[in-house]
């Protein structure tokens, strides 16, 4: 039989209401933390832009302002002209930064990371986005689009490399036959090698022939250098004459150069005076002969300057 | 001394007396000269040798020699005189082919006329000239009008002459011809042979466009005579060539080959280059309408041969005609 006066169930009721309460609380604050980690509890405002493929938008997506997280896609659903409309939610504290120049494009956070939604800041003078604006997207390149692109570069790339490793072994090619022309180069330097020693035993052996012949040219050059000396004595004999000519005529020639000096030095200056009355005097004689044409009997016969002298004008020139 | 001796003394001291007398009254009946300043005397002699070297065919000593005679006139203020140095500018331009500089010229003269000028019909002449080298034929045809309309007579049979030739390249014959006829009268009035001899060429010309062959060949031959008594070796040649299509249009073809044949040994003696060219490709349609074919070949080829060494020589043949005489 249970004693109905058992301490453990003494304030049992008080204990139960105790727990009750701090599980209740515990459940509050977990709600609470949860909801202010989905910002639950922000004020916030929509803005929304279209897309034309909808691929890597996913909802609640975080949107992002110079990497700070400033809210999430709210929704995203298909319009009429079968593009994807995109509707995010932004926190109001934000809004400030988001402007009518403002552009919003799908990145990743690293090369493998997760996408994220990012807002560039708009330029202070443009006008606050207002809830339910549009926002302009700025596509980016999938990376399967950026394989693909690398892809188009590579090619040509590699199709180059595949043809220089197709020259290079080519048998018909430059390279290998000029590796087979090497190859021959090599046999034949050997060969002549050969030839060389042969020739050069071949060499010494005639070299006692043209050393007898030899002896006969130095003879043959014996006597022509003895006429050669006997010539050169003649010059010697005469030369003496022929340069006591040359110095006479030097001797002359020296002379000539002062006279025409002395003839600069004292004549010269005297014939710039000497032009000068020579066209003075020239003036004066035009001036008597136009003083001359004035008068009679000349006046009548020399025809007096006409201004009106035109070169002919023929009407049929 | 003898009453015969007193008699002969006499007779010699009245001859002397008289020539004494003749001597003085000849000094004093000879034209006063105006003292004429040394300036405008320098510009019209650069205007005096400017024209004599134009005459021997040297145009850039020519244009030298007015250019300074145009600074000299401009330095005294004489308009008449830089209005006659600006024409011979013009005029020594447009003969070395250079119509766009002789206007400019003939521009800047009109800026500085004078009112009371009898050189402005002087100056619309040269100025019709000009447009006429330069193919403008309304612009030529108006300043020839104005040069006829301001002469005051002296010139003005040339003047027609021209107004008649622009005409009749207009296609006006009729009134090229009432033109070239009063031309004509005015000039044998006035013994201007050189114009007349172009008022009988022009009626020539006109006469054979409109299928007078006779009358055209009359003018041809009168305009002959006289051009060959002044000695004009170019206008001779004209004459011939004009004689020559006048038989060509009665299709008497040895008279026509004679003819086009003289006028190539004229302009063969003057270096004519290119109107020698053209008589000889004459000749050579005339050998072959003759039946004549090597003899035409055998022209043709001098022609070109002639060709070529002009083109070899320094400039175009015809700015080289154009200096001709």
């Amino acid at each position: 039989m249970i004693n109905e006066v058992d301490p453990r169930f003494r304030h049992l009721k008080k204990k139960i209401a105790l727990f009750a309460v701090v599980a209740l609380a515990i459940v509050v604050a977990v709600i609470l933390l949860i909801g202010k980690e989905n910002d639950l509890f922000v004020k916030k405002y929509e803005l929304s832009f279209t897309v034309d493929k909808g691929t890597g938008f996913t909802r609640g997506l975080p949107v992002k302002l110079s990497g700070f997280r400033i809210g999430r896609l709210k929704s995203i659903s298909l319009n009429e002209a079968a593009k994807v409309d995109i509707v995010l939610q932004i926190d109001e504290r934000y809004r400030k930064w988001i402007r009518s120049d403002s552009t919003v494009k799908l990145v990743k956070e690293g090369l493998v990371g997760d996408a994220v939604i990012e807002i560039s800041v708009g330029s202070p003078e443009k006008s606050v986005l207002q809830d339910g604006n549009q926002l302009v997207y700025q596509k980016t390149k999938a990376l399967d689009e950026l394989a693909d692109e690398l892809g188009e570069k590579v090619k040509p790339v590699l199709s180059d490399i595949s043809d220089i490793i197709g020259y290079l072994n080519d048998p018909n090619g430059d390279i290998k036959q000029s590796l087979k022309n090497f190859n021959q180069l090599s046999k034949n330097l050997e060969k002549t090698r050969q030839n060389t020693d042969s020739l050069l035993v071949q060499a010494g052996q005639e070299v006692g022939t043209v050393s007898g012949k030899l002896s006969g040219v130095l003879d043959d050059t014996s006597a022509t250098v003895k006429r050669a000396n006997a010539a050169m004595a003649q010059v010697e004999q005469k030369l003496p004459a022929l340069l006591g000519h040359a110095e006479r005529s030097l001797d002359n020639m020296a002379q000539v150069s002062q006279d025409l000096k002395r003839f600069e030095e004292q004549e010269l200056p005297k014939v710039a005076p000497l032009l000068d009355k020579a066209e003075q005097a020239l003036g004066e004689t035009n001036s008597v002969v136009d003083a001359a044409k004035t008068i009679w009997p000349l006046s009548g016969r020399i025809k007096a300057p006409q201004e009106r002298q035109f070169v002919p004008g023929d009407s049929h020139d | 001394m003898t009453k015969a001796r007193k008699a002969a003394a006499r007779r010699c001291l009245t001859t002397m007396l008289l020539a004494l007398f003749a001597l003085a009254w000849q000094g004093c009946a000879g034209t006063a000269v105006r003292d004429v300043p040394q300036a405008r005397l320098q510009a019209i002699k650069h205007n005096q040798r400017g024209v004599d070297a134009g005459s021997k065919g040297n145009q850039d000593a020519a244009l030298a020699e007015f250019t300074e005679a145009l600074r000299l006139h401009s330095s005294i203020e004489n308009w008449d005189g830089m209005v006659v140095a600006r024409i011979n500018i013009a005029r020594t331009h447009r003969l070395k082919g250079d119509p766009a500089s002789a206007r400019r010229a003939l521009e800047r003269a009109l800026l500085v006329l004078p009112q009371s000028t009898d050189l402005a019909s002087e100056l619309f002449f040269e100025n019709a000239k000009v447009y006429l080298a330069a193919g403008d034929l309304a612009a030529a045809q108006d300043w020839a009008l104005q040069a006829a309309a301001a002469d005051k007579g002296s010139e003005l049979g040339r003047r027609l002459n021209l107004v008649g030739a622009i005409l009749f390249r207009a296609g006006s014959p009729e009134q090229a011809r009432e033109k070239a006829e009063q031309a004509l009268k005015l000039n044998r009035d006035r013994k201007v042979e050189a114009e007349e001899a172009n008022s009988l060429r022009l009626l020539g010309e006109i006469h054979l466009a409109q299928g007078r062959e006779g009358q055209a060949a009359e003018s041809f031959e009168a305009a002959l005579l006289l051009d060959k008594s002044l000695g004009l070796a170019k206008k001779i040649a004209l004459d011939l060539r004009g004689l020559g299509a006048a038989a060509l249009q009665k299709e008497d073809l040895p008279a026509a080959t004679a003819y086009y044949g003289r006028a190539l040994e004229v302009s063969r003696s003057i270096r004519d280059t290119a109107s020698a060219a053209g008589d000889l490709a004459q000749l050579a349609d005339l050998k072959r309408r003759s039946g004549d074919a090597p003899a035409a070949q055998k022209l043709d080829e001098e022609r070109a041969k002639l060709t070529s060494e002009e083109r070899k020589l320094s400039g175009p043949i015809s700015a080289r005609s154009s200096t001709g005489p």
